[in-house]
């Protein structure tokens, strides 16, 4: 962790004061101008005004490249920060006084280059949009020889590096250590803002007939692959482009509440703006290979600067064969123009398309072979305004629409006997046809996601009440999304399921059945800035309103800092916040069992006779509530200019209402059919007038039973360079323990032949509570030589022993139906019953696993710099090839760890 | 008295003598001779049977004396200077099973007895023809084992699998109540690391298992058993005739007619069979609904279908979602008559599971069943091979085609004489040398289905 350096390192060869401006320095707050180093204005240069390391005010340079701040309320305080950053350039930061603050200002940036003498290559933390937010810079991503934005967030503290994996999807989790369910909904609750306009991921369909899969099993795959899609899930970071990132911000505690609709981290992506050399970087690991380019000119004086991008990813997963591979190809146009200082305008389009595609093995008899197509447009538009004369400092205006194209394919070669379809999609008895064994089945879903946004955020300038600074801002969103897409597309001649589960797919169409969500936000939250026993203090606090389909709760957000003295500050915060599901768990398609009652088949279709009972129940699930996290969290800085600075987070969330698959028992009868043979070889087929009851059919539907806890620490601490081996260390880890149950806390189970016997029909059980504890902790060194342009990272990855502990089972029932319908829960007294010893399941010990031993995992990352113009990079992981055998024990029977072998990536990259 | 007197009484005397001696023909029987021709029947003598030997009796109604004779090389006797009278005439020939199968070429398995009998008056010398009858030669015998399946991308897999069940006798047989099954014995190879391969089951060993006798050498256990249905003489099966029993009975080469006459193929018709023809199907979706115990839906297992015209076997046991054979060749065939009470049998555990769950496979004991034929197949490759799974007394050693599995081959049993126009087919209680590879199945029951073609 690095602050930039605040107080006394005003580097003097870089920047000098100007007495030259006439100005009347009454009027004007600060000001000035940011050039580069050939003396040529920078516009679109973002210029940060922090206090005590808290963000006041940002502002962008005009197309002279001058800035100021109008508040003049800021000249109360005793000293200030600037931050001053541009594309491709390396940032500044300095410390004012009062005695600087009316004297105009001068920066010049210099292009990034490793023979900069300060070069900051990890994620910092600062206190940004949340209390422990961590920053990566441009030279940090250039430095990780990202493939994608995963590689990047791999260096957070209590992650891991890893070797670049670009074959299935990389979704985050952030401060969790659960798996499956609450993984997903950890993992569908971090939002991606990019530019301050959040990117949607809602509207992601892509899923076959929940009713009998779930949330895993309903996506597509060729049945040997892991499947491309993460609907029900959280952003598949390989498709973020991040060829024309500037800046990430990622947060993972409380966030302020001007961002909302998340519930477990967000990740803020500035995008570069304003002109910038050419830029290419291409990266080479094992058979993926990236290439991105960016470049932005300005255009003539007044009419704003143009930047472009463009990013290429292929990867194949073994270069032997050209079975499996992924590819991503991004484009984005960004036109930025000022007017003045008072207002500045960014218009953005930005396409990308990805594919992952699984072809045909040619010795497969089958013909197994999947794709996954992802097409994406989108079109924003934010508008700055600043004020000068009124009390609102900035208003900022968004507009966003984006249209996507997603394509979903698996094909199998079936061979079998011909098989009866049902096809009705209404309850009742009717006879379905026959069709043959040998075909080609094909799975297509075909979705089209539609949304569009608006935002508008309005901050007032400090005003003084009560003794305090207050700033204020509040500010509305609305957005709307919804699939024009075909949906589910089934083919009853070609099924590839028949009757699993007693269930069919049935074509269900997007288009037609998936309304768009309207979600209306509001939120108010107030900056204050004061002086607690003489020492400064700042609290945020806000509150958020999302409204969804009738739904709204508040949300509220506050953080509480205080800074103790020079060394030592602390922040607590705690907040509420709510993630809206998606389409795809609101609108699932209805479920329908189908029966057969008579299947026979005499290889004429004519006198062969497939009579079925198809049962239709809808699946509506508009009612779905939103999803809500709660987190208290408590972080401790400790800065010294002697040794370096440590940050230490403590946190606690609590996570109600998540999205959760569970199985619901359906109970209906069904008429019993016989059947004679005519003359003429036809069936008679007729009543008996039986009927008999099937009860042990169930389907998946979703609620909000899902609930767990994390709790944990993370720390970050980045010495100062030692000058005799110029190198840094830092060190930064993390511990999570996640308490969850993957499922609805109580779960159904269908009763077997002796309950059954004595009239029980289903029985209620609890499930059992899982506790898993996972950390990882990293020392790293940085030596950077900026004499001839040089740079080694070592980062040595230790994870200590992970735990995982199950409850003894509880072996009571909660409650029972019977088939009379009633309905009985039971207290836990009465669970113990003996009368309801039948009900009792067999007991089952509680378990602990752990393996035998902590591992450690070597990575190193060297770059070198040619002329300024030309880096070379290599980064390998686990680059001593460490064979890490650690036995777990499991089931009675030891298993060891596999090792992922060492993995090179190289690259090179050119600024011209 | 004078000399004179003494003369004549003794002239006298002597002449008395002398009528008495001659005029016997006027007052005395005359006898008489009956010759006995013995044949076989047109069948029987093509078998190679020798007309010499054979023991004939003749027996006075009257008197009761009786007198045995043996034929010569050509079948004939002579009973000489018989009274006339009223006779029984009874001829037999019993020949052992080894005596049998070496004038013969054909195993029976029991010693096979020749009679003719008849009632006969004999008042004069005459011939007679006699003819021997046996009683029922032989039983029915598997003649066609199609297990291995055609290929599982381009044929029917293991769908197509059938038996074919031959009359290889000379007397019509009724097929109703017939048994036909596969045992449930150690699919584990010999040479498993396991060290469970090496010796078959002992069913001592199987949970909650009882029964009178030597478990496992008084009994038969099958994992599947199915029974041909009927009263007891709906299903006769003529002589040198046979049917096809199958998994599924529909045409698996071209499996689907629509309404309008369009046929729709397998992608390689000619590797699979034509079943619709058949006698009788395993379909067990209904005995699988009655044995299911299970807590999920009970779902009929969507490859099975009921071909209404084709009529179903009755299900004793199944393990398994429908009657399929082991396509490597850890297999067995059990065909078996029985007259105890079926519902009486009882189905216990694998003897090597420690525990019962709902997966573990259970073997339905028939004590000392009426074995009419039983085929132990093997696995090709010999390292697979499995401990013997039949004693040897119903099957000295095993076979199997010599394509393996999904090969469409089947196993077809040698002919070992043809009496006219009748196969005789060889069964000597050893597939390896009752048995030869056929190249391509064939239910079409002709005479080409007997080659190995």
């Amino acid at each position: 962790m690095l602050f930039r350096k605040l107080f006394s390192t005003i580097i003097p060869f870089l920047f000098f004061l100007i007495n030259g401006y006439a100005q009347n320095d009454s009027l004007v707050g600060i000001h000035g101008i940011v050039v580069d180093a050939n003396n040529r204005a920078l516009s679109f240069a973002t210029v940060d005004l922090l206090l005590y390391g808290q963000p006041l005010q940002s502002v962008k340079t005009d197309n002279n490249g001058q800035f100021s701040f109008s508040d003049l309320s800021y000249f109360t305080n005793d000293s200030l920060t600037l931050n001053v950053s541009y594309a491709d350039k390396s940032p500044q930061a300095i410390q004012l006084y009062k005695k600087d603050y009316r004297r105009p200002l001068r920066f010049i940036l210099q292009n990034l280059s490793l023979t900069l003498k300060e070069v900051v290559v990890t994620g910092v933390v600062q206190k940004l949009n949340s209390a422990s937010s961590i920053v990566f810079d441009e030279e940090a991503i250039r430095q990780m020889q990202a493939f994608s934005l995963m590689d990047v967030l791999n260096s957070l503290p209590g992650r891991k590096t890893s070797a670049p994996d670009l074959q299935s999807p990389q979704t985050l989790t952030l401060r969790t250590s659960a798996t499956g369910a609450d993984a997903m909904n950890n993992s569908f609750g971090i939002a991606i803002f990019i530019d301050g306009i959040r990117i949607n991921n809602e509207t992601n369909m892509q899923a076959r007939n929940f009713s009998y899969r779930g949330t895993g099993g309903s996506l597509v795959n060729n049945g040997q692959t892991t499947t491309s899609d993460v609907t029900f899930n959280g952003f598949d970071l390989r498709d973020i482009p991040i060829s024309n990132i500037e800046k990430i911000e990622v947060i993972q505690g409380v966030g302020s509440a001007r961002y909302g609709d998340f519930s477990n981290g967000a990740i803020l992506i500035t995008t570069k703006a304003g002109a910038t050399p050419y830029s290419l970087t291409t990266n080479l690991n094992g058979s993926s290979v990236s290439l991105s380019l960016s470049k932005g000119f300005n255009l003539q004086p007044k009419w704003g600067a143009i930047n472009y991008s463009l990013g290429y990813t292929k990867s194949l997963d073994d270069p032997r064969d050209n079975l499996k591979s992924y590819g991503n190809v991004s484009g984005s146009i960004k036109w930025s123009v000022a007017g003045g200082k008072t207002w500045t305008n960014s218009l953005t389009l930005n396409l990308d398309g990805n594919l992952d595609r699984v072809y045909a093995d040619p010795d497969d008899d089958n013909q197994k072979s999947s794709y996954s197509k992802r097409r994406n447009l989108r079109l924003s538009n934010i508008t700055n305004i600043n004020f000068k004369k009124s009390f609102l400092s900035r208003a900022s205006i968004s507009f966003s629409y984006s249209y996507g194209i997603q394509h979903s394919y698996t094909q199998y070669l079936i061979n079998g006997l011909p098989k009866g379809i049902a096809d009705k999609d209404t309850t009742g008895v009717y006879e379905g046809y026959y069709i043959p064994g040998n075909y080609m089945a094909v799975e297509e879903i075909d979705g089209k996601p539609v949304s569009f946004s608006n935002n508008i955020d309005i901050d007032t300038k400090s005003l003084k009440w009560l003794g305090a600074q207050h700033k204020i801002g509040f500010g509305f969103s609305y957005s709307t999304s919804g699939n024009l897409g075909r949906g589910n597309i089934v083919n009853p001649n070609a099924p590839r399921w028949v009757d699993v589960s007693s269930i069919n797919e049935r074509p269900f169409s997007y288009k037609d059945n998936v309304d768009f969500l309207a979600n209306i936000g509001f939120y108010i939250q107030d900056d204050i800035r004061g002086k607690l026993f003489d020492r400064p203090y700042s609290i945020n606090i806000g509150t958020r309103w999302n409204l969804q389909a009738g739904r709204g709760n508040p949300q509220p957000r506050v953080s509480f800092n205080y800074i103790l003295d020079e060394h030592w500050n602390f922040s607590t915060s705690y907040g509420l916040s709510l993630k809206s599901p998606s389409l795809a768990d609101m609108y699932p398609s209805p479920t329908f069992f189908d029966i057969p009652l008579l299947s026979l088949y005499t290889g004429y279709t004519k006198n062969s006779v497939y009579l079925v009972y198809t049962k239709k129940i809808e699946a509506d699930n508009r009612k779905l509530k939103m999803a809500a996290s709660q987190q208290w969290e408590q972080v401790i800085n400790y800065v010294s200019k002697k040794i370096g600075n440590l940050s230490l987070d403590l946190f606690y969330k609590k996570n109600d209402n998540g999205f959760n698959a569970f199985s619901e028992f359906v109970p209906f009868y069904v008429p019993e059919y016989n059947y004679s043979i005519n003359k003429d070889s036809t069936i008679h087929y007729f009543p008996t007038g039986n009927q008999s009851i099937i009860y042990d059919l169930s389907r998946r539907r979703m609620n909000n039973g899902l609930n767990s806890t994390d709790w944990g620490f993370q720390f970050s601490f980045q010495s100062n360079e030692i000058k005799a081996i110029a190198t840094s260390i830092s060190l930064r880890g993390g511990l999570t323990k996640s308490t969850y149950r993957g499922t609805n806390s109580i779960n159904t189970v269908a009763s077997n032949l002796a309950q059954a016997q004595q009239g029980y029909m289903y029985i209620f059980y609890d499930t059992l509570p899982r506790v898993v504890g996972s950390a990882v902790y990293t020392i790293s060194t940085n030596t950077h030589i900026p004499q001839i342009g040089f740079i080694v990272n070592l980062i040595a990855d230790y994870e200590p022993v992970t735990q995982q502990h199950w409850d003894a089972r509880n072996i009571y029932p909660r409650g029972y139906t019977r088939f009379d319908g009633t309905t009985v829960l039971l207290s836990d007294v009465e669970a113990k019953n003996e009368e309801y010893t039948i009900l009792r399941k067999t007991q089952q010990d509680g378990k602990s696993y752990s393996a035998s031993k902590g591992f450690w995992n070597l990575n190193i990352r060297v770059a070198k710099e040619i002329r300024k113009k030309i880096r070379l990079s290599l980064s390998a992981y686990n680059f001593l090839n460490f064979k890490t055998t650690m036995f777990r024990y499991e089931n009675n029977v030891f298993s060891s760890y596999s090792y992922k072998p060492i993995s090179i990536t190289v690259g090179a990259s050119f600024q011209l | 008295m004078k000399k004179s007197h003494f003369l004549f009484l003794i002239t006298a005397i002597l002449l008395c003598f002398a009528s008495c001696s001659k005029n016997d023909n006027d007052t005395t029987v005359p006898t008489v001779s009956l010759s006995v021709a013995m044949s076989y029947s047109a069948d029987d003598s093509a078998l190679g049977l020798s007309k010499e030997n054979i023991n004939i009796t003749l027996t006075n109604l009257l008197s009761g004396q009786s007198y045995k004779i043996s034929t010569n090389a050509n079948g004939a006797a002579t009973f000489g200077n018989i009274a006339p009278g009223r006779y029984t005439v009874t001829a037999a020939k019993t020949y052992t099973a080894d005596s049998f199968y070496l004038v013969t070429n054909v195993s029976t398995g029991v010693d096979v007895s020749y009679n003719a009998s008849t009632t006969e008056d004999v008042y004069e010398t005459k011939t007679l023809q006699l003819k021997l009858v046996s009683g029922k030669v032989g039983d029915l015998v598997f003649k066609q084992l199609y297990y291995a399946g055609s290929n599982t991308s381009t044929g029917a897999a293991f769908r197509d699998v059938f038996v074919e069940i031959y009359n290889n006798s000379n007397d019509t047989i009724y097929l109703d109540s017939l048994y036909i099954g596969n045992t449930f014995s150690n699919n584990k190879k010999l040479t498993d690391v396991s060290g469970l391969g090496k010796n078959s089951f002992d069913w001592n060993n199987s949970i909650g298992i009882t029964g009178t006798g030597d478990l496992n050498k008084d009994y038969l256990y099958f994992r599947y058993l199915f029974r041909i249905p009927g009263t007891g003489k709906q299903h006769p099966l003529e002589p040198g005739q046979s049917i096809v029993v199958a998994a599924t009975a529909i045409n698996h080469a071209k499996p689907y007619t629509d309404n309008s006459g369009k046929t729709q193929g397998i992608t390689n018709p000619e590797l699979t069979v034509d079943l619709s023809g058949a006698a009788f199907e395993a379909y067990l979706v209904n005995y699988r609904q009655s044995i299911y115990t299970g807590t999920t839906a009970f779902t009929p297992y969507r490859w099975d279908i009921d071909n209404p015209l084709v009529p179903n076997l009755d299900v004793l046991i199944s393990n398994g979602q429908e009657w399929t054979f082991d396509a490597p060749g850890r297999e067995d065939f059990v065909m078996f008559r029985s007259s105890s009470d079926a519902t009486k049998w009882n189905a216990y555990p694998d003897p090597t599971a420690a525990t019962i769950v709902s997966s573990t496979n259970s073997g339905l004991q028939v004590y000392k069943p009426n074995v009419l034929d039983a085929v132990e197949i093997l696995t090709p490759n010999v390292d697979d091979r499995t401990a013997k799974r039949l004693p040897i007394n119903l099957d000295a050693a095993g076979t199997f085609v010599a394509g393996g599995q999904y090969s469409s081959q089947s196993l077809i049993r040698k002919t070992a004489k043809t009496v006219n126009g009748r196969r005789i087919l060889m069964d000597t209680n050893n597939s390896a040398e009752d048995f030869s590879t056929k190249a391509k199945a064939d239910p079409s029951k002709s005479d080409a289905s007997f080659t190995t073609k």
